[in-house]
């Protein structure tokens, strides 16, 4: 939509730089957050960002038939290996998320994205219907979904969870999908959610952390013990911080260090509070807007792709990006619940970081050969 | 793959992905507003109070502690109350860094050997993770500007005499005065050894030398020149809390610690009443939750313990009060704000105010405690104790019991050794022994002459013939004077306490009858009211005689009548009794608190006299009694005779209880004393309008006359004599214990 009519080329140079902008800002945030824990996450961020920098040309120089013909393998493989982070998978903070291999940690749940996205993609590819899809003939769409899905939310990994039911339905909604089958999906979900409820599929503490964000003073004191309730602490030193920024923001390295002892994460889930200390609104609202216009680039991607797989490839890859970064932004400044969720490009994290680079790959192998209309 | 990637046939399916498109981009420009209004909200809308609240770094709350509060007499002179006092502490992981600290404090402080591998130990046991980083105190009251050994005030002594210290051994010495044989402070003969060279005091442990070489390993001496004496024991000090302070900067990881003692300026005289303080421990944690923490004191004894205080009963006495809590925040620098700036990011965090604990006077007259302590000091039996109760209101104007013990040092710093001796003294000093509960012998026999009289079965001319002994159910009961009192009647056997008179009126009363005259009529054998615990006492019935291995036996009934059997009975509820008949029948709940004060000394509440049960018995049969208590003291030979008074007339008994005990492996000595019986003396006095009741009490003491009643008499001698109460003038209306008409009688 913005930049309509202008070359291809301009277009995917501008969001190479976007993307180059955003990983800068997120070195420096993340190198200040740093500063405050006397941590050097940073350090291993550049590495991380060299090696997925490398991947993301690779895959972008690759044959997109390539990944077409991988999807499957990638997307078994992570299931595999979802199978074995609860078999022998490492435990931080109460949570069985990482796989142990040459010594390093890594996250089988980020490959999932990427298989899920390349074996979505593959089907719609596959079904070349000249109808819109309905609920039956997507069975195994929602499978695909469901399945890996499922082995994360026993970990416990709300955030990546949600986050993979809503790539998987975007995609769906995207490759098209009958008005009466779309409303039918609202009301399962509908019905899905208070299930989850009942039958602790959402553990206690999540139930708590949705409970505190639809009221958040029933949390704030504790009329028996006499001292405030722990739970509210994380969101609410978050907003604090969020909100110390005001219009220009602090400026770098000069947020609050002390208050890293009430929030723990933030080098990774609440980055971004930690972020709009130092720099404000306008240092907000630029980020937002780096985010939306490169989504909404992706998404332009998807539009204009040569076939059906690319162009599933891409809105997968983009609604990926916007929905980590909806839910992680979301959660800091309590329009959403607490759930742990990266923030991409953000956060520390190798395994998240490289997945993420590697879809930014796809969209430019994408846009690299794009339909010209 | 088997196909090629249809490039032609999708084109047709990607036409529709315009209008998807639209929709993606629409439901991402929404959800992207909606975090920058939210950031906009945040940030700029809310931002001044979000930044300050940024400020607030973490919430600290600090407990206020109440202040506790004091016992006074009822002049208001103080019996117990707070000092400060410094304590050293020492967080353990210094130690670890610095290890020099210790023994340059050894050095510094001339401690012993003992002491050193005292705190050495505890230093070392608290070298856990846990611990490490926690304050230890190592050692409690250190000398600053009062004496560790009476709490008195310190002076810049005007020569104090300095100490010698070991700097191998860690011994602490004195040098010995020219050829002192005795002991510089308490007068003990010292003990001498190695050819006079060094004198030992047996009692307060100060080893004298003659030159200022160790005796042990032979190295000299360093003099340590003391700057403070105390001017009541005369020893001399170093100031403790000036040399730890000015050198703390060698001592990485010490620190001196001010916090509150209690003290207890009357010290032995009160120390059964008054009871001690000392730090919680487990159980109490447990059997009150929430109320203490760790390292708080809590009352052990006496009052202490039963005032100590309950939030939940706001009316009763509280000595400790009710902490406070002052919340506060510190910011990111560490630098504590008030929470009042802050009311509007923190409006549920409030500080409470500490409830200070409420003084509380009590109906103990200071003077009158003295006197009865040192009549009762005159006397050498061991162990013993003495009560005096204002006959009108039943408040205890003294209560004393042998041997004390010293609260200041149960207090604070009671080492292991002192226990030991505390436990292992056989006259039970820890005992409240006027609260205790013992055979009363004679004076009991009060009680069986009014239900007698009361019963109709005697009256003031039967008669009946004591010819020293008085056989029953195949047993001879001996009087105490085995050549008999002959035809004597009621005056004539209370006055010689004759004991086959009082048979005689147990084998007619019964011992169903004595048991209800004894417990509902004069409420024997039940509490009397006074706020701290106390033994019940016990009137045995037949059935209770029953459970025990013993048995019922007629003769018990004989027994009980004298006040032996299974009769116990506290001095206190003896003074209550004699108090009972010298009003004229009106039992009295008996008193410790008078009031009690808050900090500005407004009274909170005031505890009136309480009347617990009327007597009620016929004015003529309680004046009856009253003749045969003044003729024991007031006549020639009356068996209390020894506490006759010049200026007071007496209504007194005495009472001589058997009582043998016998322990395995004691001292002969103690043995001899165990078997002894026990000395009783209780009285009313002046008998014509009598004011106290006294009641004397000799733990294995002998005969009740010889030696319970001159105790007595002293007691109520001083009593006058020093003006705290009113004797009667001549031409005043002579015996006030006449019942009220209107008392009904329980029968």
């Amino acid at each position: 939509m913005l930049l309509k009519g202008t070359d291809y080329r301009l277009r995917n140079i501008l969001a190479l730089f976007g993307f180059i902008m955003l990983a800068l800002v997120s070195l420096i945030n993340l190198r200040n957050a740093d500063l405050y824990s006397a941590k050097q996450f940073h350090y291993a961020q550049i590495v991380w960002y060299l090696i997925g920098g490398v991947m993301a040309v690779l895959t972008a120089k690759l044959d997109i038939a390539i990944f077409e013909r991988l999807a499957w393998p990638i997307y078994i493989l992570s299931i595999v290996l979802l199978v074995a982070v609860l078999l022998v998978g490492v435990e931080v903070n109460n949570s069985q998320r990482w796989l142990m291999v040459f010594g390093l940690r890594g996250q089988p749940s980020e490959l999932t994205k990427l298989g899920l996205i390349l074996v979505l993609a593959r089907f719609f590819q596959r079904s070349q219907q000249a109808e819109r899809y309905t609920l039956r003939t997507l069975w195994q769409p929602v499978l695909v979904i469901v399945v890996p899905a499922s082995l994360i939310i026993i970990q416990p990994d709300l955030g990546t969870t949600l986050a993979l039911v809503f790539v998987g339905i975007s995609m769906i909604l995207f490759a098209g999908v009958k008005m009466r089958s779309i409303l039918a999906l609202v009301a399962i979900i509908g019905v899905a959610i208070p299930f989850a409820w009942q039958t602790d599929l959402i553990l206690p503490y999540q139930k708590d952390r949705v409970a505190l964000w639809l009221n958040p003073d029933q949390f704030k004191w504790d009329e028996n013990r006499k001292q405030r309730i722990d739970k509210s602490m994380q969101p609410e030193q978050a907003l604090w911080a969020v909100g110390a920024g005001r219009l220009t923001g602090k400026g770098g390295g000069q947020g609050s260090k002390s208050r890293l002892r009430s929030l723990p994460e933030m080098q990774t889930d609440f980055v971004v509070a930690a972020y709009a200390e130092e720099r404000g609104f306008i240092g907000c609202f630029g980020l937002i807007a780096l985010f939306y216009l490169l989504v909404a680039w992706g998404a332009g991607v998807a539009r204009d792709a040569r076939d059906r797989f690319s162009a599933l490839v891409a809105i997968g890859v983009s609604a990926l990006i916007f929905w980590q970064m909806f839910m992680n932004v979301g959660m800091a400044v309590g329009v959403l619940p607490v759930v742990g969720i990266t923030l991409p490009f953000m956060s520390y994290g190798g395994t998240a970081l490289i997945t993420t680079l590697v879809g930014v790959g796809l969209l430019f192998n994408i846009a690299l050969h794009m339909q010209r209309r | 793959m088997e196909e090629p990637i249809p490039s032609q046939s999708g084109t047709s399916g990607l036409v529709e992905y315009q209008t998807h498109y639209l929709w993606a981009v629409i439901i991402a420009t929404l959800l992207s507003l909606l975090l920058v209004v939210r950031f906009f909200e945040i940030q700029i809308i809310k931002g001044r109070d979000h930044e300050q609240r940024a400020r607030i770094d973490h919430i600290t709350r600090e407990r206020i502690m109440p202040r506790r509060g004091r016992l006074l007499d009822r002049e208001g002179r103080p019996l117990a109350y707070n000092i400060s006092e410094h304590n050293l502490a020492v967080i353990p992981h210094f130690l670890d860094r610095y290890p020099e600290t210790l023994p340059r404090l050894r050095q510094l402080l001339g401690l012993t050997d003992i002491e050193y591998g005292r705190i050495a130990q505890r230093v070392q046991r608290a070298m856990t993770p846990n611990r490490r980083h926690h304050r230890l105190t190592i050692l409690r009251d250190l000398v600053s500007n009062r004496c560790p050994h009476d709490n008195t005030a310190l002076e810049t002594g005007q020569d104090p005499a300095p100490l010698l210290w070991c700097s191998a051994c860690g011994g602490r010495f004195e040098e010995r005065p020219e050829r002192a044989q005795r002991c510089k402070y308490d007068g003990r003969p010292l003990e001498l050894s190695r050819e006079g060279r060094v004198a030992r005091c047996p009692l307060c442990e100060t080893t004298y030398v003659a030159t200022p070489v160790c005796p042990e390993d032979g190295a000299p001496l360093d003099i340590r020149p003391t700057t403070l004496t105390c001017p009541r024991c005369k020893r001399s000090f170093e100031d403790q809390v000036a040399i730890v302070k000015s050198h703390l900067h060698e001592l990485p990881g010490l620190s001196v610690v001010t916090s509150i003692k209690r003290n207890y300026p009357e010290g032995f005289r009160m120390s059964h009443l008054l009871g001690y303080l000392n730090q919680v421990n487990p159980r109490d944690l447990e059997r009150f939750p929430n109320r203490y923490r760790h390292d708080d004191l809590i009352g052990r004894a006496g009052l202490e313990r039963a005032l100590e205080g309950d939030p939940t009963h706001p009316f009763e006495p509280n000595l400790r009060g009710i902490p406070g809590e002052d919340v506060f925040f510190r910011d990111e620098r560490g630098m504590r704000q008030r929470i009042a700036e802050h009311a509007r990011v923190a409006a549920n965090l409030r500080s409470t105010p500490a409830v200070q604990g409420d003084d509380v006077w009590l109906t103990i007259d200071l003077g009158v405690q003295r006197i009865v302590e040192q009549a009762m000091r005159r006397h050498p039996n061991p162990s013993g104790a003495a009560v005096v109760v204002d006959v009108h209101t039943g408040r205890i104007l003294a209560s004393y019991s042998r041997p004390e013990f010293d609260p200041n040092v149960w207090s604070g710093r009671l080492t292991r050794e002192a226990k030991e001796e505390y436990d292992n003294n056989p006259y039970s000093p820890m005992m409240n022994k006027a609260l205790s509960a013992f055979p009363p012998g004679s004076v009991w026999k009060v009680v069986t002459a009014l239900a007698a009289l009361n019963e109709g079965l005697v009256d003031h001319e039967t008669t009946i013939d004591c010819p020293g002994h008085y056989d029953f159910a195949g047993r001879r009961f001996r009087c105490h004077d085995r050549s008999g009192h002959g035809e004597i009647a009621m005056v004539e056997a209370i006055k010689h306490s004759c004991d086959v008179y009082f048979y005689h009126l147990g084998e007619m009363l019964g011992m169903d009858i004595l048991e209800r005259y004894s417990s509902e009529v004069f409420g024997l054998g039940k509490p009397t009211g006074i706020e701290v615990g106390e033994r019940t006492g016990q009137v045995p019935s037949k059935d209770w005689h029953r459970s025990r291995s013993g048995g019922w036996q007629p003769g018990i009934v004989l027994s009980t009548a004298v006040g032996q059997g299974g009769v116990l009975a506290t001095p206190l509820q003896i003074a209550r009794l004699f108090a009972a008949l010298a009003n004229g029948g009106r039992v009295l709940k008996t008193r410790l608190v008078l009031q009690t004060t808050d900090q500005q000394g407004k009274v909170r509440r005031r505890f009136m006299p309480e009347v617990e049960r009327l007597i009620g018995l016929p004015a003529e049969k309680l004046d009856l009694v009253h003749q045969g208590l003044v003729a024991t003291v007031e006549d020639d030979d009356g068996s209390g005779r020894l506490a006759r008074l010049p200026h007071v007339r007496i209504a007194g008994k005495t009472g001589t209880a058997e009582a043998p005990r016998v322990l395995q492996g004691v001292s002969e000595e103690l043995a001899r004393w165990l078997l002894r019986d026990h000395a009783w003396f209780a009285a009313y006095a002046p008998a014509e309008q009598p004011q106290i009741a006294v009641v004397v009490f000799l733990e294995h003491g002998g005969w009740g006359g010889r030696n319970a009643a001159p105790i007595a008499g002293r007691i109520i001698d001083e009593f006058f004599r020093q003006g705290y109460g009113q004797l009667p003038t001549p031409e005043a209306p002579a015996p006030s214990a006449s019942p009220d008409e209107d008392l009904d009688g329980i029968h």
